[in-house]
């Protein structure tokens, strides 16, 4: 079990180096010069024709004269310390300027992975447990088709519907202006509300899909009917024999969507105007700012490789044959 | 009389609808072990389930199954889980998915033993050890405590036989417990069985020579019908039906001699009509219809030869002139 975990963690150390490595490359192979963005496409122009001097400098300061291998070095020295310098677009640091993002981005996405999480896999042990039943017949169709329409789509029509016309809520944006204290708060749960509906709508319907295929399909298995032979009552072969079981899936899928949880949301934030980790990612590719764009890949991934390794102890924690002996055949 | 089985029929209603037992009876008594015989496919695994009450919810069975004068299979579930486990228990294949693969085989054990006699958790893996020494597992201690994929499928089926009894069940069922094991390990199994003196077994198997080697009675089954019920020794010896005696013609000891063709899908048989009749060297015309169920000589053969003057004849021949 230990030599298995202290496997995992060295996997998932390995695992950030690459991805560091290739979100810096890839970051530098984008087509388009960075300067462009940092002092704009007019003064880039007149500057290259009547003043190479400056522009000089200008790249110079950002260290964009330096070769490649430089440049990684200097990068990789830049995340140990964590310090990626200031933004091309805001002049900020990176780092406080994606922190902020970040927080209201976890405002959505905290609880909707715990919400949308623990009451899809609820709604689909339900209807897996009795399929065919009314409960099964009634859920299993709305959520299918939650879970079919894009998501940008369904944005625009609670948007037309519940902002524009009956004008419940806000129509975009986190937070109105000039408004402090319990004001603030309430108008931070208003702004919220609506793309936080749709980000645990889409997250129920998902995770019941989930457990009720993962329900259904333990239910049919030998050991089940074994359960029921030993004259169990039901709820006991359920939580102990199923539930167990269909956990299994369950589990690592949770998890998992712990890693999306600072990078899940980008066309919602988007479609809100809600300025988190998803908008600031969109923006900082558009124009071409390395350091922003490169600290929140970097973040994501962490995260992501973090929450594999969680899922991977978790799996090895219900399921012996993961734990003993690292086969993964459930 | 422990069990008696009373024309149980089992049809599930999905697709075509498909009759996977017709009418079987039969019956065991205290401390009896009877095996039903017959290809795979042949209904017996479902006619057991359907004693249990423990087919799927798309299966319609009808007819009687009485433990102790109670028939189970108009049980409710309240009722069923009163019995279940501690009077009729249930024994899986050894070589199949029977034991949950995240819980301990110990506590698997236990598990009946827990539930019906309101003992401890340590007390209950404790005697469970006890009984699975009885069986030989070997090193009970340590793979009580071990997980079902540890285990081979020899372990797996004394464990479980372990299982049937542990809450005192005087009657188990067992299905295939010879299923996908080799020599050695079935002759472990049959001495498993053999040490269940005080229990009556109902065993579905497709295996003669185990069934030889633990039965009382012998009933045989083709195609969802029971076509002869005796005792193992008349059965064996004396076989009435043909497909009865096709069979052990078919054993390797005899000279594997097949009888051609197969057992055709349920939807393929026509209404009535004998089920062996398209394979059967004595077909006639009237195997058309379907034949009773006829004691002779202390046997039950569904077979139209046994009727008339010529019947006799060959009943008292005791189906050797065949």
């Amino acid at each position: 079990m230990t030599r298995h975990i202290a496997q995992k963690i060295a996997t998932a150390f390995v695992t950030i180096f690459v991805i560091i490595t290739i979100s810096f490359f890839l970051v530098h192979i984008m087509p388009g010069d960075p300067v462009i963005h940092l002092v704009g496409q007019e003064e880039y122009y007149y500057l290259l024709d009547n003043d190479p001097e400056t522009l000089n400098k200008l790249i110079a300061r950002y260290g964009l004269d330096d070769s490649l291998p430089v440049q990684y070095g200097k990068y990789l020295k830049n995340i140990v310390t964590m310090d990626f310098g200031p933004s091309y677009t805001n002049q900020k640091p990176v780092v406080s300027n994606v922190l902020k993002a970040c927080k209201w981005t976890l405002f959505l996405s905290i609880p909707t992975w715990i919400i949308g999480g623990l009451l899809g896999a609820l709604l689909g042990v339900i209807a897996g447990w009795k399929p065919g039943k009314l409960f099964d017949k009634i859920m299993t169709p709305i959520l299918l088709i939650v879970n079919t329409i894009p998501s940008n789509c369904f944005c625009l029509i609670l948007l037309i519907f519940l902002a524009y016309r009956m004008k419940l809520f806000p129509i975009n944006g986190m937070v109105s202006p000039g408004v402090e204290g319990m004001a603030r708060v309430q108008s931070i749960l208003q702004h919220m509300f609506l793309p936080l509906i749709i980000m645990i709508l889409y997250r129920t319907s998902g995770d019941f899909m989930l457990m009720k295929s993962a329900v259904s399909q333990v239910r049919s298995e030998e050991y089940i009917m074994t359960a029921e032979s030993k004259g169990l009552p039901s709820r006991k072969v359920l939580f102990r024999h199923v539930m167990k079981n269909a956990m299994v899936p369950y589990a690592t899928s949770f998890c998992m969507q712990f890693g999306g949880i600072l990078s899940g949301s980008m066309i919602i934030e988007v479609v809100f105007g809600w300025k988190g980790m998803g908008t600031i990612l969109y923006n900082a590719v558009s124009n071409r700012d390395f350091p922003t764009a490169q600290f929140c890949f970097l973040l994501s991934a962490a995260l992501v490789v973090f929450a594999n390794l969680i899922s991977d102890i978790v799996n090895a924690a219900i399921d012996p044959r993961i734990r003993e002996e690292g086969i993964q055949d459930a | 009389m422990l069990l008696d089985v009373k024309n149980v029929s089992v049809r599930f209603a999905s697709g075509h609808g498909v009759q996977a037992v017709e009418n079987v009876s039969l019956t065991v008594n205290k401390k009896e072990k009877v095996c039903i015989v017959g290809e795979t496919g042949s209904g017996k695994s479902i006619l057991l389930l359907a004693i249990l009450h423990l087919l799927p919810e798309n299966a319609i069975v009808t007819g009687e199954a009485f433990f102790e004068g109670e028939d189970m299979i108009r049980m409710k579930r309240r009722q069923l889980d009163k019995i279940r486990g501690t009077r009729i228990s249930y024994v899986p294949q050894g070589s199949g998915n029977g034991l949950n693969p995240l819980l301990t085989v110990g506590f698997q054990v236990a598990e009946p033993m827990i539930e019906h006699q309101k003992i401890g958790k340590k007390e209950a893996i404790a005697e469970a050890v006890k009984l699975m020494k009885r069986f030989h597992i070997g090193d009970e201690e340590e793979v009580a405590a071990q997980y079902p994929f540890t285990y081979s499928g020899g372990m797996k089926q004394r464990a479980m036989i372990a299982m049937g009894i542990i809450a005192g069940a005087d009657m188990i069922l067992a299905d295939e417990p010879t299923k996908g094991l080799d020599e050695e390990r079935i002759e472990m199994v049959v001495d498993a069985f053999h040490s269940l003196k005080d229990q009556a077994v109902l065993c579905v198997t497709h295996d003669l020579n185990f069934a030889r080697e633990i039965s009382d009675s012998i009933s045989v089954m083709y195609a969802s019908n029971q076509v002869e019920y005796a005792s193992a020794k008349e059965l064996l010896e004396h076989p009435l039906h043909p497909y009865t005696q096709d069979m052990i013609a078919a054993m390797p000891e005899n000279g594997l001699h097949f009888s051609e063709g197969f057992a055709m899908a349920h939807e393929d048989y026509a209404e009535g009509g004998c089920k062996y009749a398209p394979r059967c060297r004595f077909c006639k015309e009237k195997c058309k219809e379907t034949p009773p169920m006829l004691e002779v000589e202390g046997h039950q053969v569904r077979c139209w030869l046994y009727t008339g003057k010529e019947g006799e004849r060959h009943a008292s021949d005791n189906g050797k002139a065949l």
